[in-house]
This record gives structure tokens, C-alpha cells and sequence, in this order.
């Protein structure tokens, strides 16, 4: 290796110097410096979050006086969780939360995996554009539902417009099916399923029909084997897939934001996201450590649980092989059924969005209504929102709409890099104490749900920081933010990836005498790109839809599309949200494709 | 592994508990003033260094220079006056922030906490926030020009110059109704308008905050109220010290709906062709959307014990802001003439009210303020900021969160 040889070194002791040329080989030096921007973009954040729910702020004024700001009190956790407003500032919220994230992840399982089974194991027909089709929630923002389904089923509580429920049936929908745990929970379940599906159908692509076979020869029938042998393979998938979903779920705040508030239903992300806005900054602080505790004890529970049933062997020495099972007589009844489902509960709510942003009066439902005023516009006209000029000609949108393709764009490639950097390091440093550790500490922001994320990063850089500036209000915080929180999947990537590059190439170039950074670029970045495009992929998806997020940290300036669609929801400028929705899946979807199409070419080059 | 995370972050948290704690203490009180903030006090000529009359060729002269201003305003209206602005005076860009009341505040404090110098004029509502947090803090800087010193009362010009009087009003869907279906308060609290009453949660509004407290000084006006409304005394509750607090309480037994902001309320009162329509508590001055042929309600002005509370909305130079001199300008426009003007039109609207005297003409359709003074109350940000926590932690405690 190429250590750096300092001519002061020789004087040193012999340990001393073992050390330092231990010290300043490439790889340790990576996994030292990977480990400094891992503690300071994840363990310092966490640890000022936890500081500052223990000391007095400015705006505590309001609550309490005679104070010493920046002393230590625990003035904070007694008024959370004892005080006379603990039962709607902490208990509800956090019974809300557990139980929607529970009821979402349970209906995203009895969706997810039916459908995973289904379009993996089975001859149904058409199962490529299936799968394709039911994977587009997964590209759409998390609340894309709730807003369909406001524009469908609202009622009269919000006054206004009725909802097309009741324009088509002429009976108001209850409020319970209108807003509230019921809708939220459906909300979610229809977002969620898609990445239930995802994980779960890679599992059971991998399980060898040998082993169902078997129990064929053996004399069981369809559903012992699908009972006795592919369901336990897969277990361990679906369970950490309801882990997964579920601790996702629970920093989610688009969708209880919109159809909790009107009849006050509150989440621990609405709860959390209104004590801030308030300047309530302690108490919001609080119930973020709630969040990321409940969501490391989730995360921690499974292990205990499947920790041991993890490691079934699935793949012999023979070559997987996959038999589809015959769904003979069920198969065109089970096609209409999939079909319904991917028309019901994934184009039409994306119809109804793009419909209602042509809606010129919002609850006139006639053909004559229909206009693209909303779209283009010039504005001045003031009975039509205010005279805002329309989406296309809006600088607004234009300038949030720059904002989001540059924010997933670099935390796409800066998140791909640093992947690409960690496998590397992990992998090489396999079985070392500093390759275990570093694997841990990218796994962290895992444990903190989006919208603590967001609470935890204002803690951290609203002031400066050692040499470090404040970064509040600038584009760079998003793109820390959105970085920190893709790592766990990136680092994930990039270390399947690296796995797959044979240690003998790079000992052949060492042997050749390629240095270090020639080795990377040569050898380690060509061979393992299309794993950085396809971290890129799925970092770019979950930035430029996300809300939850950055909603605590955008600012007029740094407004993104996600970020516009919510005030103008908040306004009830319906028909802009709902538009931009429109434009943001448009975005998304040709970001993708451009995304593959470069990534093709350069792979195959 | 997940032991093995945890006790990587107890590590961590050892190891980096030095930076942590070094850097956390908060910074936002300016107790004693900074070097870099007497440079431009004195640069800018403000505070301690306002002259006796503002040179305002010189000023726009500086302005032009600077070449741009960064309003942030809690008005959705602030597109105009930019607009009208930028034709006024080219070579001065704007760029106006339309961002509601609390994030107008939650900006410019943590950008003054992070030493971020980007806003220039602050243009928002919230007067105990205002007056007891941020100007005591030095985060915002007084600016009167000096020709409009004899124009504007005192309690308008300090600690901040006041643009206008905003009013808090419940209105009612005026197709529906063709006389207001409410005659009091205590109306909200019957089972006839149970869920039917759209409110911005106080928890996300400092102006209802700021409403309510105004109620709880002036509660006994809410008992006599009672009395007229339901015939007979009112019994409070045992957590109820005083009538507008068994107000809030019962108000809240009654189910509002939390609207998303108050456009989103106005718009659910005064769309037409509604059967049932709700009331809502908003600005007043969104009855410029009743003059543009957009909704169809009105105020219910006489409702007892109060038709209307007015809440100031200011305007001030932020704390060591960029262009100050072009921020005088933008304030000096904003503050209109005696007509109106160019900069104050958006804002000469029924429901806002100058604060200048000898406005020679009104708005259109407006109620003049001399009617309207003697059914309203004026927010007192000394009792909004003592008792707002008192009364937000009432609200919450008395919602019927589910």
C-alpha cells in the first residue's frame, strides 16, 4: 500500500510508526473520514436535538419566566408528560401515530404481498405491465391519495365545494369516511403497499421451486405448500417489510396533515411540525426524540424476533429456478381483479387530481367548468385564485420546480458517491472493528423518522456551529438533510455492488502500480456503476416527492415542489396543488427515464 | 446489530458531547450590541442615529445602489405593491415573500439566530410576538418617515410603525343567510352550529391567539352576553376562571373545523350554490373577494359582545438587513398617502384600516372606522403575551382532539 512516509517518521518508535502507516492507508483513511461526515451529518444532530430539549429557549418566555437561556432544565419533559396539556401534546398523537402507521402497514402488507406473489410465482397474464403499473405509488408523493381523496370525498365540514361522492350520489359522505384515522389509514396503505411489494416480491423472487417441489413429490397440495414452504422463506421478507413500512410511516405528515385537520386528529409529525411553528421549539424537539425512540425500539424488536430466522438458504449450488404455479381457472377472474385494483386505486386518483386542476369553479362538475385557466393563465382575473397567474406561467412553480430537479439531482449524486465510497470501504474492511462500525453509524438515520429528521437538522444548524455557518434558510441544508437520510439505502447498494467486484482486479493493479485514486476510477467506478445508478434511481424518487422531510426547513427562497403543493393546499387554492401534483409525477417520471436511458449508455460503454 | 448501534451512539455521544454543548447555547437575546450591528445602525442611519428628517433623494439615491429589497409579508397582497413598487422605482428589484404570519416571524428570528442577513422588511401581524420578543431583541429596527411623524398617533409609530388595523370577524354565506344567522358569540356554542364553524387553530395563528386574549380581558363583557343570549347567569366551570374562558371551552365542546389558513375558511363560507354553508372567523379584509365577484358572504358586525377586534400589523427594518435604504423606500411606499396611493392600494380595502389621520377617502363598500370603533376591540400586546400561553394550553387542553 502506499503509505505516506514522512522523513520525520524514522525518528518515531517503530509502534508509532506501524500505526501511522496503518493510519494512512487508503482504506482506513476513508473509513475515517467516512466516519467523521457520518457523526456529523447523523450522531452530532441527534445529540443537539437531545441537549435542547433540556435547556430554556428564548421563546419560552411565554411559558415560563425567570429563566437563563441556554441553562439546564427538565422544565420541558415535565410540561410534555405531565403537565395539564400532556394528554393531546404527547399521549394522543402518539397513540394516533401507532395506530395509523400500524393499520397503513397492515393493509400495505394484505395488498403488498398477495400482489408480490401474484406477479412474481404465478402465470397470470400481462405481469410485466402489472408490475409496472403497481409500483407507481412508489414514485408518487406519500399524500398523493389523501388529496384524491378530498377532492372526491369531501363533505360540507369543509364548507365550500362538496366532493365528487357527493356530486355523483347526492349523499354527504360521513365525516369518518371523509377525514380522520379511516382515510388516513387507506391513505397511507395505497402508498405503502407499493414498497411492501417491492421488498416482498424480491424475496420470493429468489426462492428456488425446488424446495416447493419437494412438497409437491411429498403429496401436499397448493395451499400446504404455499402454507408449510414458500410462506416461512419469505417470513423474515415480510416481517422486516412491516418493520420497514411501518417505522417509514411514522414521520409521515402530508397525509394526517390533510385529512387529520380537519377534524382534529393529530399524529406526533402534525403535532410535532404545529409546536414548532409556534415556537414551541422544546416541546417539538421532545416529541421528535419520541419519534426516533419508538422508531429504534420498532427497528430494534425485530431483530429480536427474526433475528435468528433470517438466514434460510434459498439459493443452492444448482441454479435457481423459478416454476410459476398454474392459476388455471382463476386466472382471468384474478387479471380483472389486479387490473380493477391498478385502475381503481392508482390512475384514478392521478385522473381525478388532473381533472379537479381544470376545474374552473370548484364544484361544478359539468364539461362546461373545464378550462385550463389554472394552467395558463396570465392572473389578474381575482375571482379565480386571487389573479395568480397560472401553473405554466408562474414563477413560483418555475422556481420550485428548479429547485426540486437541482435538489434530487445533487443529493442523487452525492448520495450515489457516498454509497459507492462506503461499500468500498465496508467491503474492504470486512471483518474489522471500523468496517462494522461504519456500516452501523450509515444505518442510523434509519431510525429517525423523516419529519424528526427535518426538527433535528434545525436544531443542529440554526446557529453556527465551530467554523461550520449556519445553514438555516439555504439550499444546502435540504441537500444535508436529504443526503443524511438516503444513506442507509445508498450505503446498502453500494456495498451489494462492491461485493460483486473480485478483490483479484484490484491486486492485479496494485501489482501494475496504480495508485490508489486510479484504482476507484478505473477500475472500482466502471465495474460497479450500474449499482450507482440504481442507488441514484431510488435516491432521486424519494427526494424530489418528499415532504415530510424538508417541510421544517424550506424557506420562501428554497421552495420546493412538494413544499408549494402544501401551501397552496393550506390557501385552498385546490386547483394549483393539484396541478403541481401533475407536473411533479410528469417530472419525476421523465427524470427516470432520462436517469435510465444515460445509465444504459454508460454502463454499456 | 441494533445493540451494537446503540452502543456506538452512547460512544458517539461521549466524543462528540464537547462540540454539542459548546455550541448550544442559543444566541437570540442581543442584551448588549454588536460591533457589526453599531457599523450599520450608524450605516443605515436608524436607531440611535435617525435623523430629525429623512433626505429622501439621498436615500434614493443609496437605494439604487443597493438595487433590491427583500420584503417578507405575512399579505398575500404583497405581488401588487411589489409590482407597483419595481414601476415606481427601476433599477430596485423586489423580492416579496407571501408566507403567513407565523412563518414571517419563524424567519426572521432564526435567520437572526443563524446571523443570516438575507430579509430586509418585516411586514406581518402577531403584536405580542412583535413588541415583547423581537423588538426587545433587536431584531427589528423602527422606521417612521419623518413627514408621517404628525400624521400617525403615537401608540401607531412606537415601539413599531403600524401600516394598518387589521379586523378579526366571523362572516356568514350571504346567499343563504340575507341577515346574519348569529347574534352573538355564544351563538357559535349551540348545537345549530356545532362543526360548522371554521377557524384557523390558535395553535397555528397568533392573531385568533392573540383574539382570544383579547376576549379573556374583556370577559366580563362575555358574561353579560351570556345573560342576553341564553336569559339567564352564567355558571362557570370549575376550570373556567372567568366567562371568556367557559367561552373557549364551550366553543370547543362545539367541534370547529381547523381550517388550513384563512383563504381556505373564507372560501368554504362564501362559495356559492352551498345548501348548508358554515361561519368561519377571518380578516375582514377577505371581503375584497366578495367585491371581485370570487365568494358571497358577509360580516356579522354586530354580533355581541364584540363585532370585530383589530390587530396591528407592522412594518420595520430588519436587524442588520442588506439594503436599508431601499427597505425605506419599500416602507415609505407602503405606508400609501392620503388617497390611498399606489403602495398602500392593495391594502385600501373594507376591513383594513389606515392608521394615518386624514385619509380623504375610504374604501369602497368599506364601514368607516368611526361606526366600527365603537363595536370593536384594539389587541393589547402587553396582555396577549402574558396570557397566551395560559390560554393556549386551555385551548389544547379543551380540544376535542381525537
Amino acid at each position: 500500500m502506499a503509505a505516506l512516509n514522512p522523513p520525520w517518521s524514522s525518528a518515531l518508535h517503530p509502534h508509532l510508526r506501524r500505526l501511522w502507516r496503518a493510519i494512512t492507508t487508503p482504506r482506513i483513511l476513508l473509513s475515517l473520514g467516512l466516519c467523521a461526515v457520518l457523526i456529523y451529518l447523523v450522531g452530532v444532530p441527534l445529540l443537539r436535538i437531545a441537549w435542547a430539549t433540556v435547556t430554556w429557549h428564548p421563546e419560552d418566555a411565554r411559558v415560563a419566566r425567570g429563566f437563563e437561556e441556554g441553562a439546564f432544565t427538565l422544565f420541558h419533559w415535565k410540561r410534555t408528560f405531565l403537565g395539564a396539556v400532556s394528554n393531546e401534546l404527547v399521549y394522543r398523537p402518539f397513540l394516533n401515530t401507532v395506530v395509523t402507521s400500524a393499520g397503513a402497514t397492515l393493509m400495505a402488507l394484505l395488498i403488498g404481498c398477495p400482489l408480490a406473489w401474484l406477479l412474481t410465482r404465478t402465470d397470470l397474464p400481462g405481469r410485466r405491465l402489472l408490475s409496472g403499473l403497481i409500483t407507481i405509488p412508489f414514485i408518487l408523493p406519500s399524500w398523493t391519495i389523501a388529496l384524491a381523496w378530498l377532492v372526491f370525498f369531501r363533505n360540507s365540514r369543509l364548507g365550500g365545494a362538496g366532493g365528487l361522492f357527493e356530486y355523483l350520489t347526492g349523499v354527504a359522505t360521513p365525516n369518518w369516511l371523509a377525514y380522520g384515522p379511516v382515510p388516513i389509514v387507506i391513505a397511507m396503505g395505497l402508498h405503502y403497499y407499493a414498497f411492501t411489494f417491492i421488498l416482498v416480491s424480491g424475496a420470493l423472487a429468489s426462492v428456488d421451486s425446488h424446495l416447493e417441489e419437494s412438497g409437491e413429490i411429498l403429496g401436499a397440495n397448493r395451499w400446504k405448500i404455499l402454507k408449510k414452504i414458500t410462506l416461512p422463506l419469505v417470513l423474515p421478507a415480510i416481517l422486516s417489510a412491516f418493520i420497514l413500512t411501518f417505522s417509514r410511516s411514522l414521520g409521515t405528515f402530508g397525509t394526517p396533515i390533510f385529512l387529520g385537520r380537519p377534524v382534529g386528529y393529530y399524529t406526533l409529525a402534525t403535532t410535532l411540525y404545529n409546536n414548532l411553528r409556534m415556537g414551541f421549539k422544546a416541546s417539538a424537539y421532545i416529541l421528535a426524540v419520541v419519534l426516533v425512540a419508538l422508531s429504534a425500539l420498532t427497528i430494534y424488536g425485530n431483530q429480536r424476533l427474526i433475528g435468528t430466522r433470517k438466514s434460510f438458504v434459498t439459493i443452492s449450488g444448482r441454479g435457481l429456478r423459478v416454476r410459476l404455479t398454474p392459476l388455471r381457472g382463476w386466472r382471468y377472474p384474478l387479471l380483472i381483479l389486479v387490473s380493477a385494483f391498478v385502475l381503481v386505486c392508482v390512475l384514478v386518483p392521478l385522473l381525478l387530481l388532473a381533472w379537479q386542476s381544470l376545474m374552473l369553479e370548484e364544484n361544478n362538475y359539468s364539461l362546461g367548468n373545464l378550462s385550463l385557466h389554472y394552467w395558463v393563465s396570465q392572473g389578474g382575473d381575482r375571482r379565480y385564485a386571487e389573479g395568480e397567474a397560472g401553473l405554466l406561467r408562474s414563477w413560483l412553480v418555475l422556481g420550485a420546480a428548479k429547485n426540486s430537479i437541482a435538489l434530487s439531482v445533487i443529493t442523487a449524486v452525492l448520495v450515489g458517491l457516498l454509497g459507492l465510497l462506503l461499500g468500498y470501504a465496508i467491503v474492504k474492511g470486512r471483518g474489522t472493528r471500523l468496517s462494522r462500525a461504519l456500516e452501523q453509524i450509515a444505518f442510523l438515520p434509519y431510525l429517525v423518522p423523516s419529519i424528526a429528521f427535518g426538527a433535528v437538522y434545525i436544531a443542529m444548524f440554526a446557529s453556527p456551529l465551530g467554523p461550520i455557518p449556519a445553514l438555516y434558510g439555504t439550499f444546502a441544508l435540504l441537500v444535508l438533510v436529504c443526503v443524511a437520510k438516503n444513506l442507509p439505502f445508498s450505503s446498502r447498494t453500494g456495498v451489494s455492488s462492491m461485493l460483486q467486484v473480485g478483490q483479484e482486479l484490484e491486486e492485479a493493479a496494485v501489482v501494475a502500480g496504480a495508485s490508489w485514486t486510479a484504482r476507484f476510477r478505473r477500475i472500482i467506478v466502471p465495474l460497479t456503476l450500474s449499482g450507482f445508478v440504481a442507488g441514484f434511481l431510488l435516491t432521486f424518487i424519494s427526494t424530489i416527492r418528499d415532504l415530510s422531510l424538508i417541510i421544517l426547513l424550506v424557506t420562501p427562497s428554497t421552495r420546493v415542489l412538494p413544499s408549494l403543493i402544501f401551501r397552496y393546499n393550506e390557501q385552498g387554492f385546490t386547483q394549483f396543488a393539484n396541478g403541481i401534483v401533475i407536473i411533479l409525477v410528469a417530472l419525476s417520471l421523465a427524470g427516470q427515464w432520462l436517469i435510465r436511458k444515460i445509465g444504459k449508455k454508460e454502463v454499456t460503454q | 446489530m441494533i445493540r451494537q448501534v446503540l452502543s456506538l451512539t452512547c460512544a458517539l455521544t461521549i466524543g462528540v458531547l464537547v462540540v454539542a454543548l459548546a455550541g448550544a447555547t442559543p444566541s437570540l437575546g442581543a442584551p448588549a450590541m454588536s460591533e457589526a450591528q453599531q457599523k450599520w445602525l450608524k450605516d443605515a442611519q436608524l436607531g440611535p442615529h435617525s435623523p430629525a428628517t429623512h433626505d429622501w433623494a439621498a436615500i434614493e439615491a443609496a437605494a439604487k445602489k443597493e438595487g433590491k429589497v427583500v420584503v417578507y409579508s405575512s399579505s398575500s397582497r404583497i405581488p401588487a405593491a411589489a409590482k407597483s413598487f419595481e414601476a415606481a422605482y427601476p433599477g430596485i428589484k423586489v423580492e416579496a415573500f407571501d408566507m403567513g404570519t407565523v412563518d414571517v416571524i419563524s424567519k426572521v428570528k432564526e435567520e437572526a439566530r443563524a446571523r443570516v442577513r438575507t430579509g430586509d422588511v418585516f411586514f406581518a401581524g402577531d403584536p405580542p410576538t412583535v413588541i415583547f420578543e423581537m423588538v426587545p431583541r433587536r431584531m427589528l429596527w423602527n422606521f417612521v418617515p419623518s413627514e408621517l411623524v404628525g400624521l400617525i398617533p403615537k401608540e401607531f409609530r412606537e415601539p413599531l410603525l403600524v401600516q394598518r388595523l387589521g379586523t378579526r370577524v366571523i362572516i356568514y354565506n350571504s346567499e343563504v343567510y340575507k341577515t346574519p344567522p348569529i347574534k352573538s358569540w355564544w351563538d357559535l356554542t349551540r348545537p345549530q352550529w356545532k362543526g360548522k364553524v371554521q377557524i384557523k387553530d390558535i395553535f397555528e395563528s397568533g392573531e385568533n391567539l392573540s383574539m382570544m386574549a383579547t376576549f379573556v380581558k374583556h370577559a366580563d363583557h362575555f358574561a353579560s352576553s351570556y345573560k342576553e343570549a341564553f336569559g339567564k347567569e352564567i355558571t362557570l366551570d370549575k376550570d373556567c376562571p372567568n366567562a371568556a374562558f367557559q367561552w373557549i371551552k364551550d366553543f370547543l365542546k362545539n367541534d370547529p373545523v381547523f381550517a388550513g389558513s384563512d383563504g381556505d375558511a373564507t372560501r368554504a363560507v362564501g362559495t356559492r350554490g352551498q345548501k348548508d354553508p358554515p361561519l368561519a372567523t377571518v380578516d375582514y379584509a377577505k371581503y375584497r373577494d366578495v367585491m371581485a365577484g370570487r365568494f358571497v358572504f358577509e360580516p356579522a358586525l354586530d354580533v355581541k359582545p364584540v363585532g370585530a377586534v383589530f390587530y396591528q400589523t407592522y412594518l420595520g427594518i430588519i436587524d442588520q438587513a442588506p439594503h436599508p435604504n431601499a427597505a425605506k423606500l419599500m416602507i415609505r411606499w407602503l405606508m400609501g398617502d392620503s388617497r390611498g396611493g399606489k403602495g398602500y392600494e392593495p391594502f385600501f380595502v373594507p376591513g383594513d384600516y389606515p392608521v394615518r389621520t386624514g385619509m380623504l377617502e375610504f374604501p369602497r363598500g368599506a364601514v368607516p372606522m368611526a361606526v366600527l370603533k365603537t363595536k370593536a376591540w384594539t389587541i393589547d400586546p402587553m396582555y396577549a403575551y402574558e396570557h397566551g400561553a395560559r390560554i393556549l394550553d386551555f385551548w389544547v387542553a379543551n380540544q376535542r382532539r381525537r
